[in-house]
């Protein structure tokens, strides 16, 4: 995700774009095409198969092209909202269909999320991360995904989430510290 | 039994299959169909919420109908019963 960073420049031509789309659905399709990517690998990362990522994609751009109307700049880029969509959507998903829900841990973000918990590096960062995915709920993990391994700012994670920045340091502080808990359970750490 | 399906470094799908679904044209077609008239009325019919908001306002309505129209037949019966004796009491004898 931080792969959309944009200058202010194209943050006013998006938002040009934006506002024609409001009134011309066609325009709409400049959105599309520049957010297919990102969109679908986000929706990737969390489902299983190619089928529901797609079915999951193309209804985050049918939700996102209903409510552009009401959508406002609020100092996030026009990825943020889609990507709030995007996670709604998924949530909605596996709220309804009760399947398990996939977590894609890379390796900067295992190496990110480790030592936010740990000092020692001998440990198995591995082995540790995914032990500590596994103890926590579906809204936790939501917020380490965006925050470790997606590499968002607190700003974006709280836009996506629908909540404040200072609750998002707050939750992602109290979670680390959970974490440390775990951490320190499976390899007693001192 | 782990709570969540994880994958380590999950390979990212090629540009060319994430193409394979990507096409406005399509997504155009499958946006003005579900924003036809009869389709947000399917919709609407699926809406459990809106059903019971609907049977909720018409049960409202029914009972608003009844009362009044019991008032009115109360009030009539009263005006009947006021007439009769009236015309009773000033009736030639």
């Amino acid at each position: 995700m931080r792969g959309i960073h944009q200058t202010e420049p194209e943050i006013r031509q998006e938002l040009k774009v934006i506002e024609t789309a409001k009134k011309d659905s066609r325009a709409f399709g400049l959105l599309y095409e520049k957010y297919y990517k990102p969109i679908y690998l986000f929706v990737y990362k969390r489902v299983d198969g190619k089928d529901t990522t797609e079915d999951l994609t193309s209804q985050v751009f049918l939700k996102a092209m209903v409510n552009l109307p009401k959508y406002q700049f609020k100092g996030v880029p026009f990825s943020a909202w889609l990507f709030r969509i995007a996670s709604n959507e998924i949530n909605l998903y596996f709220r309804t269909s009760q399947k398990q829900r996939a977590v894609n841990l890379e390796e900067g973000g295992i190496d990110r999320l480790a030592d936010g918990i740990t000092k020692d590096d001998d440990i198995d960062k591995v082995a540790l991360v995914v032990k500590c995915i596994n103890t926590l709920s579906e809204k936790d993990l939501e917020i380490i995904e965006l925050r470790f391994f997606e590499k968002n700012s607190f700003k974006e994670v709280a836009y996506i989430l629908g909540i404040k920045e200072t609750n998002a340091k707050v939750r992602v502080h109290r979670i680390i510290e959970k974490l440390k808990k775990v951490g320190k359970g499976m390899f007693g750490d001192e | 039994m782990s709570k969540y399906k994880i994958n380590i470094n999950k390979p990212e799908p090629s540009d060319e299959v994430i193409n394979e679904s990507k096409d406005f044209g399509k997504f155009l077609d499958t946006y003005s169909e579900l924003h036809q008239p009869h389709k947000v009325i399917k919709t609407i019919h699926r809406n459990k919420r809106l059903i019971r908001l609907a049977i909720l306002f018409i049960v409202v309505l029914l009972a608003l109908l009844f009362s009044n129209n019991y008032f009115e037949t109360d009030s009539e019966k009263i005006e009947v019963q006021h007439s009769t004796k009236h015309n009773t009491e000033t009736a030639p004898k």
